[in-house]
C-alpha cells in the first residue's frame, strides 16, 4: 500500500511569471526544500500550472518514483485542482498533494525580498512536513437531480429559466411578487438601441409561463434549503393569494368592483392607485389577481365586504386560503434576486418627497411608459409639459456617505431619458454628471448622439435642489445648484422637473437568501462569486450559481449574458447525471464514539445521524461538507475530518511557528 | 435654573439679543451665570489657521465652566455653538490632541479634565417656554432662519437639511409659521464684511424666498445671521421683513413689551408687523 511506503516527496517552486520570482528567491527556496526530510527532488519553474509545468510533475512521479508532491505557488483556490489532476494523471492518489501559497501569503504581501524568501521557505517546509502524513482519499460519484431551481423572476431569472428549460431540464422558478417581470417590466425603452422593453419582455414572460418544463411559483418565497450539490431539497412557501389560480379566468371583474381603490401602486412607483384585489400591471404573468390582505376590507379590516367574491363567476375568491408549502428536489440553484433602487429620501438637500417635481429614475420610467399613470405623456403633476429638465447622475452612488460603488447603469439610462424627453417634449435637458461611463457596445455612440441632440452636460455633482429662486418669474420652478467643475463656476439653473438617477443596492431579503443558501455577500451586500474573473457565476457553495444584479450592478445586456452563463454552468454541472463528492469529510471512529450526540447538535448540515442499535454517531457522507464542527465538538476525539488529521495540521504548524 | 452662559463676542452688542434674553430668562426663572474672563472662541476662522490653537481657545472655557461647577455650556450664537461643539467632539475622539491641549492649558494653571455638553440657548428657552394658547400672534407668519451652523455638521438639535425644530417652537409660543426653502441657506456670515456685494446677493435671495412664501417677519438664533439679514434690506426696493431674535418673539409671547426686548434696535422696524394693542 502506498500509504505505508516511505514518503518520497517532490517540491516544485513556481515563479508565477513576475508574481513570485523577483520578490521570492525561488532557487533558494528550492535548494532549501532539498534539505528537508523525505524530499527527493526540488525544482523551480516559470509557470508550474502550464502544460510543461504539469508534465514535469508527472514525469518525476513516473521516473523518480515520487509518492508525494508539494507545489509552492499561488492559492489552492486557484490551482489545487490543477495539480491534483496532474497527480491523478501520473497514477498517484490526488490527495498526496499539498500546496504552499507563496504568492498571496509571501511575495504579494511582503516588501523585503529576503523576508519574503524566508516566509516562502517556511511555507514550503510546512507543506513538506504535512504531505508526509497525507493519506489516500477516495471521492464518490453521486447521482444528481436533473432540475434547476431559480430564485427571482426578473429578466435574469426568466432568462436562466428559459435557457435551462431549453436544454431539457425541469425548472422551478420562484418569484416573491405576484407576477414575474421584475424591474425590466417597468421600463419603456432600453439603451442603447431604444427598443421597447415591453416588446422584448412580455413575450419572454409568456414563454416562461407556457413552457411545459418550467414550473412557476409566484407570490412565493424560499422557506428552507437542505441537501447538497446535485441533490438539494428546497421548500417553497406559496403565500396565500386568496384567489384560486385553477379557477380564475383573469376576467378582471373583481378589480373593477373592489371598493378599496386608493392604495398606492407599487408597480407604478406610487404615481397611481390600485385596488385591494389587483394584478401589479395588465400584462402580469400569471394573469391572476392577488388580494392585498392588509388593505382588504374583509381580510385586513374585519369588515363585511366580499364584493369580489360576489361578482366572481368562477368562484375563485377564497378568503380562507392558507400558506402552502411545497418541497422540490433540485440539482442546482440559480440565485437571481436582483436589486432595489436607492431611496433618495435620505439625501435631504435633493428635496425628494418635498418637491413634487423631483422624481426617481424608476418613477420617471413609469411616467414615460405607455402603460404608466399618464399613458406615457410626459407631463408634470399640474398637467403642463416641462420646458427644462435636469437629470442628476450618481444619486446615492459613488458617494462615501451612501454607496461607494458605481451603479454602472445610471449614465446610460440618464442619457436614454434625455433623448426621450427631448424627443417627446422638445424640452431643454441638462445632465449633471461626475464622469460619463459609457463602456458598452454602441454606448459611446449613444452618448455622442445625445450630445448632438443638444442635451447640455455639466460635470459636477449637484449640491442642492431647491424651490428658492433668483428671479421672481421663476417662482414655482425648481433650481438646481451645482458647480460646473470644468469652468469652476457655480450654476443655479431653474428647471421644471428633476430626475434623480438613483443607484442600486441589494434586494431586500438578499441577506436571508444568503443565509439560507450559505452564499456569502461582500461589504456592500452583493453575493460573492467564486472568482472575479474565472468563475463569475459560481459561488463558493457548489451547485449554487448567480445571475444578474444580485452579484453586483449590471445593465440588461450583461444581466442576460450572465443569466445564460449561470444556466450554462448549472447545465454543465448536471448534464453528466452525477457529481463527484468531496473526499475531505468527517470520519467518526466507531471504537471511540461514546454516543453523546454532541456532533449531531454541532452539525449545520444535518449530516450526522445516530445508530440506535450500536449507540454511535454515523456520518452521511453525501451530506457532509467537511466543515469540522463535529471534530471540534467531539469530547472523545472520535470525530475528525479527513485530510485535516491532528498529525497533518500539527506537523504543518510546527514548521511555521 | 442656573445655567453656565458663554455669550460670545457679538451677543451684547447685537440688536436686542441680550435685552430679550435677559428679560425672557428673568420671566422664566433662568439664571445666566456668565463665564468670567471669557475669550473669543475663534469662530469660523481659527480652525482654518491652526488646530491646536483653535482647540485651546475653546477648551479654556471648558476648564472655566468646570471650575464654576457646570457640566454644560450654553451659548446663543451659532458660530460659538458649532466651534465649542466641534472642540468637544475633537477632544473626545483624539487623545493626542487632548493631551496637547491639556498641556498648553496647564501652563496657565488650567487643568483640562472633563468635556462639557455644549448646548444652544434655543434648547434651554424652548424647553422652558410654556405653551401659549392665545391667538395674539397666530396670524403672523414667521419664517424661521436656522443659518448654516446650528444643525451642521453636528445634528444634535435636528437634521442637517430642512430642520423643523424652530417651526415647532414658533407654533408652541403662538406664532404662525411660513414653510420655506432658505432655512439653512448661507447668509455670508463674516464674509459680509469683506465681500459685501456678494453677500448682499445671498441675503436678498434668502429674504425674497421668505417673503415669496408669505412670511411677514423672520426669526433667527444667531447674531451674525440676524445682522446680515437685517442690514441687507433697503428701504426702497426688495423685501422688507423685520428680522427678530427668537428670544424677542418668546418675550412678546410672554407679554413683555417690544422696548424691554430691545426691538427698537432692529433696522427694519418690527412695529407694524408685531406690535399688538
Amino acid at each position: 500500500m502506498t500509504s505505508r511506503m516511505k514518503p518520497k516527496i517532490g517540491v516544485y517552486v513556481c515563479h508565477c511569471g513576475m508574481n513570485i520570482a523577483p520578490k521570492v528567491n525561488v532557487e533558494e527556496v528550492a535548494e532549501h526544500a532539498k534539505t528537508l526530510p523525505h524530499v527527493a527532488v526540488a525544482r523551480d519553474y516559470k509557470f508550474m500550472c502550464s502544460n510543461p509545468g504539469q508534465d514535469m510533475i508527472v514525469n518525476d512521479i513516473r521516473e523518480l518514483g515520487l509518492n508525494r508532491v508539494v507545489v509552492a505557488s499561488c492559492s489552492p483556490r486557484m490551482h489545487e485542482k490543477t495539480f491534483r489532476n496532474a497527480l491523478r494523471k501520473a497514477g498517484l492518489n490526488p490527495y498526496y498533494f499539498q500546496m504552499a501559497n507563496v504568492r498571496e501569503q509571501a511575495s504579494w504581501v511582503t516588501k523585503d525580498s529576503a523576508e519574503a524568501t524566508e516566509k516562502a521557505k517556511a511555507l514550503a517546509s510546512a507543506a513538506v512536513t504535512r504531505v508526509a502524513f497525507h493519506q489516500p482519499l477516495l471521492t464518490r460519484e453521486v447521482k444528481v437531480e436533473k432540475s434547476i431551481l431559480i430564485v427571482g423572476g426578473g429578466i435574469a431569472g426568466m432568462q436562466a429559466a428559459l435557457t435551462s428549460a431549453q436544454a431539457g431540464y425541469q425548472v422551478y422558478l420562484v418569484e416573491r411578487e405576484p407576477s414575474i417581470g421584475g424591474h425590466m417590466a417597468k421600463f419603456d425603452k432600453t439603451f442603447p438601441t431604444l427598443d421597447c422593453a415591453a416588446c422584448i419582455m412580455t413575450p419572454k414572460m409568456v414563454d416562461v409561463y407556457q413552457h411545459p418544463d418550467i414550473q412557476l411559483f409566484t407570490h412565493s418565497e424560499i422557506e428552507k434549503v437542505e441537501g447538497f450539490i446535485g441533490n438539494f431539497e428546497v421548500t417553497v412557501k406559496m403565500k396565500p393569494r386568496y384567489v384560486d389560480m385553477t379557477k380564475c379566468t383573469g376576467c378582471g371583474l373583481c378589480m373593477e368592483k373592489c371598493p378599496t381603490k386608493k392604495i398606492t401602486s407599487e408597480f407604478n412607483e406610487g404615481l397611481s392607485k390600485r385596488t385591494a384585489i389587483y394584478t401589479p400591471f395588465p400584462q402580469a404573468v400569471p394573469n391572476v389577481p392577488v388580494i392585498d390582505a392588509a388593505n382588504c376590507l374583509t381580510l385586513g379590516k374585519g369588515k363585511k365586504c366580499g364584493v369580489c367574491a360576489k361578482f366572481c363567476e368562477s368562484k375563485a375568491i377564497d378568503f380562507d386560503q392558507q400558506p402552502e408549502f411545497k418541497t422540490v428536489k433540485t440539482g442546482a440553484i440559480i440565485v437571481a434576486t436582483g436589486f432595489k433602487a436607492f431611496d433618495p429620501g435620505s439625501i435631504g438637500y435633493y428635496g425628494y418627497g418635498r418637491y413634487p417635481e423631483v422624481y426617481t429614475s424608476l418613477e420617471f420610467e413609469r411616467l414615460n411608459n405607455a402603460t404608466g399613470p399618464t399613458s406615457g405623456k410626459l407631463v408634470m403633476k399640474d398637467g403642463k409639459t416641462p420646458e427644462r429638465v435636469a437629470i442628476v447622475h450618481c444619486v446615492g452612488s459613488r458617494d462615501q456617505r451612501h454607496k461607494k460603488y458605481c451603479s454602472r447603469v445610471c449614465c446610460m439610462y440618464s442619457m436614454k431619458f434625455a433623448h426621450l424627453i427631448y424627443e417627446k417634449t422638445g424640452a431643454e435637458v441638462w445632465e449633471f454628471y461626475i464622469d460619463i461611463r459609457s463602456p458598452g457596445k454602441n454606448y459611446e455612440e449613444f452618448y455622442n448622439r445625445v450630445q448632438e441632440e443638444g442635451v447640455k452636460f455639466v460635470r459636477g455633482r449637484v449640491a442642492e435642489i431647491t424651490d428658492m429662486t433668483d428671479d421672481p418669474k421663476d417662482r414655482g420652478r425648481l433650481t438646481v445648484v451645482a458647480e460646473n467643475s470644468l469652468t469652476r463656476r457655480t450654476l443655479r439653473i431653474p428647471v421644471d422637473m428633476v430626475i434623480l438617477s438613483v443607484g442600486m443596492e441589494p434586494s431586500p431579503g438578499a441577506e436571508d437568501m444568503g443565509r439560507l443558501l450559505g452564499v456569502s455577500r461582500d461589504a456592500d451586500g452583493w453575493f460573492n462569486e467564486l472568482h472575479a474573473k474565472l468563475a463569475p457565476v459560481a459561488t463558493p457553495m457548489t451547485g449554487v450559481f448567480l445571475a444578474g444584479c444580485c452579484q453586483g450592478p449590471k445593465d440588461i445586456p450583461d444581466t442576460v449574458a450572465q443569466s445564460m452563463g449561470a444556466a450554462g454552468e448549472a447545465i454543465a454541472l448536471l448534464s453528466k447525471g452525477s457529481v463527484t463528492t468531496q473526499a475531505e469529510i468527517s470520519n467518526i471512529d466507531e471504537d471511540l464514539c461514546t454516543g453523546c450526540k454532541s456532533c449531531i447538535a454541532a452539525c449545520s448540515y444535518s449530516a450526522i445521524g445516530f445508530d440506535e442499535a450500536r449507540r454511535i454517531a454515523v456520518v452521511n457522507e453525501a451530506l457532509c461538507m467537511g466543515c469540522g464542527s463535529c471534530a471540534a465538538a467531539c469530547p472523545s476525539s472520535a470525530a475528525s475530518v479527513r485530510h485535516f488529521s491532528d498529525r497533518q495540521v500539527m506537523g504543518e504548524l510546527e514548521m511555521l511557528l | 435654573m442656573k445655567i453656565c452662559f458663554y455669550p460670545g463676542c457679538s451677543f451684547a452688542s447685537s440688536a436686542g439679543y441680550k435685552e430679550s434674553t435677559d428679560a425672557v430668562c428673568r420671566k422664566l426663572g433662568i439664571e445666566l451665570s456668565e463665564i468670567p474672563d471669557w475669550n473669543c472662541c475663534g469662530a469660523t476662522v481659527s480652525f482654518g489657521e491652526n488646530t491646536l490653537r483653535a482647540l485651546v481657545l475653546s477648551a479654556r472655557h471648558f476648564v472655566l465652566a468646570e471650575s464654576m461647577g457646570f457640566g454644560q455650556i450654553v451659548t446663543g450664537c451659532n458660530a460659538c455653538y458649532a466651534t465649542l461643539r466641534k472642540t468637544a467632539d475633537i477632544l473626545a475622539h483624539d487623545p493626542d490632541l487632548f493631551e496637547q491641549t491639556k498641556h498648553v492649558l496647564s501652563q496657565f494653571d488650567l487643568d483640562l479634565s472633563a468635556l462639557p455638553k455644549i448646548r444652544h440657548l434655543f434648547e434651554i428657552i424652548s424647553e422652558a417656554m410654556p405653551e401659549i394658547t392665545g391667538d395674539t400672534f397666530r396670524d403672523i407668519p414667521i419664517a424661521a432662519y436656522y443659518g448654516c451652523q446650528l444643525t451642521r455638521p453636528h445634528q444634535d438639535l435636528d437634521r442637517g437639511d430642512h430642520p423643523t425644530v424652530l417651526e415647532t417652537f414658533l407654533e408652541k409660543i403662538g406664532f404662525g409659521v411660513t414653510e420655506h426653502s432658505a432655512k439653512t441657506a448661507c447668509c455670508g456670515a463674516s464674509h459680509a464684511v469683506v465681500y459685501t456685494g456678494d453677500c448682499r446677493v445671498l441675503a436678498q435671495r434668502i429674504l425674497r424666498e421668505m417673503e415669496g412664501k408669505g412670511a411677514k417677519a423672520v426669526t433667527t438664533l444667531c447674531p451674525l445671521c440676524q445682522f446680515n439679514l437685517d442690514q441687507n434690506q433697503s428701504k426702497d426696493a426688495g423685501p422688507s421683513l423685520p428680522v427678530t431674535y427668537f428670544t424677542q418673539l418668546a418675550g412678546l409671547a410672554l407679554g413683555l413689551s417690544p422696548k424691554e426686548l430691545g426691538m427698537n434696535k432692529l433696522l427694519v422696524t418690527a412695529e407694524k408687523v408685531l406690535n399688538r394693542p
